[in-house]
């Protein structure tokens, strides 16, 4: 399998080409600040990320900027700190703050001249604005949970995107979904069938960070540590055609 | 059993903690005036019950404030007089202000040196800011409807609590729930093996007010007239060691 055998790159967004483990970091500091116990970046993010996908069960149809002060409440409430509504809202809000990698913007303007660049991505459409500005790239498709009404990894998030990117004569198998998250997006990709690359932020860390325990190890058929990487690959593979 | 054996305390608010029956009654006052022939104090509240529930399982996740906007508008269609929008937006807005049963504060304060205090509530988390100045306690967790995305009686809204239990690090068996309703909160509990208390606040009533009557009155570990009552029996558990 080579990388130029694909026509469509379907992106995950946060944690992939958004550094949202930044993010969040940044985003409750004001309340990891008043926490009595120190906790571990690592810690903060795993904490994060047992309370977002549960959050996400209960309520599929909230959008993202509304489930992170309920996110956020339920940190504090287990950090035993105070904290106000405001300071939930202002959380829900700071996506539109979260950096990207740096090397994102570049890597899918490079991509843009190859392939259909789709995002789909567990956000709502008006905080997705924020970090397109960021991308700096217009994407051909841009699938959100509050487009889908749940969150990945429900597999309604990819039926929804198969669904609607074979309406525009997209086929399956010229689909590579490219992902961060193994629990958001390889194990349902697998489970789809669907081709998928592995863009490794996390490697040399240990444990997942932001993103939940997949259990077991999901395939993938391409993996590299940033999107860089990716780029640079896909280069390798035009010379050798 | 004892009270003692058990280290968090989960409350219903909205007839348990505050009167919501006087705050019910208050904010439909404008409309109750404009009928013909009168209705007594309990005909408005069951008229408010049998619309309210109907209308949380028709929309489980409209937040609680617009929520009885809805009701408001069906009690005066009910009824044959006219209203506005505005002051069915009003009404959904008066629950910030329905005001606390007079022991509630005291009682919480000095239940608070012992137990961790929960709150699992039908309401909206911008109401809640309201409710939560006149109770005058820091609560360890508080639970609405819109976290959860439906409304008590639904067993999602008590799973959900369940769900948080480990990270407030209190386990089932050591939680009491304590309420007034027989319908939202002493039936769902007992289905769920969750133990409960009964704060019997309409005991000098007949009737049901503004909740629904139950098929089966579900069973209780406790049972008092107020959350005084609770008090009491609490302190004199302590005083005979």
């Amino acid at each position: 399998m080579k990388l130029t055998d694909f026509d469509t790159l379907t992106f995950d967004c946060y944690g992939t080409l958004i550094d949202w483990e930044t993010g969040i970091f940044e985003g409750l500091r004001p309340l990891l600040e008043r926490v009595k116990q120190p906790l571990t970046r690592d810690q903060v993010l795993e904490a994060h990320a047992r309370h977002e996908s549960s959050q996400q069960k209960y309520t599929p149809a909230k959008r993202y900027q509304e489930l992170l002060p309920i996110v956020y409440k339920r940190l504090a409430e287990e950090w035993q700190v105070p904290f106000t509504l405001d300071d939930c809202m202002a959380y829900g809000k700071s996506v539109q703050n979260w950096p990207a990698f740096e090397d994102s913007a570049e890597a899918l303007h490079y991509l843009k001249k190859h392939y259909k660049l789709v995002i789909l991505s567990n956000i709502d459409n008006e905080s997705f604005t924020y970090s397109n500005a960021k991308l700096q790239v217009e994407f051909d498709a841009i699938i959100t949970a509050e487009d889908v009404g749940s969150y990945k990894p429900s597999p309604r998030n990819f039926e929804y995107m198969l669904d609607k990117l074979g309406d525009r004569g997209i086929k399956k198998e010229k689909i590579l979904h490219t992902a961060e998250s193994l629990f958001h997006d390889h194990k349902p990709a697998n489970e789809f069938g669907l081709a998928s690359c592995w863009i490794y932020r996390r490697h040399g860390q240990e444990g997942f960070g932001a993103t939940m325990n997949p259990g077991q190890q999901p395939k993938v058929d391409f993996r590299f540590d940033n999107m860089a990487g990716l780029v640079k690959a896909h280069q390798e593979a035009v010379l050798q055609k | 059993m004892r009270l003692t054996d058990f280290k968090a305390l989960t409350f219903d608010c909205y007839g348990t903690l505050i009167d919501w029956e006087r705050g019910i009654t208050a904010g439909l006052a404008p409309l109750v005036k404009r009928i013909d022939k009168p209705l007594t104090r309990d005909e408005v509240l069951e008229a408010h019950a049998r619309h309210e529930s109907s209308q949380q399982r028709y929309t489980p996740e409209m937040p609680y404030r617009d929520l009885l906007a809805v009701v408001f508008k069906r009690l005066a269609e009910e009824w044959n007089v006219p209203y506005t929008t505005d002051e069915a937006a009003a009404y959904g807005r008066s629950v910030a202000q329905w005001p606390a049963f007079p022991d509630s504060a005291s009682t919480l304060q000095y239940l608070k040196k012992y137990f961790k205090l929960i709150i699992l509530s039908n309401v909206d988390n911008e109401s809640f800011a309201g409710s939560r100045s006149m109770l005058q306690v820091d609560f360890d967790a508080v639970i609405t409807a819109e976290d959860v995305g439906s409304y008590k009686p639904s067993h999602r809204n008590f799973d959900y609590m369940l769900d948080m239990l480990p990270a407030l690090g209190v386990r089932k068996e050591e939680t009491l729930h304590i309420a007034d309703s027989m319908f939202h909160d002493h039936e769902p509990a007992a289905e769920l093996g969750i133990k409960s208390c009964w704060i019997y606040r309409r005991f000098e009533q007949r009737g049901f007010g503004a909740t629904l009557r139950t098929v089966n009155e579900p069973p209780v570990e406790f049972k008092f007239t107020s959350m005084a009552q609770l008090v009491k029996a609490h302190h004199e558990e302590l005083s005979k060691g």
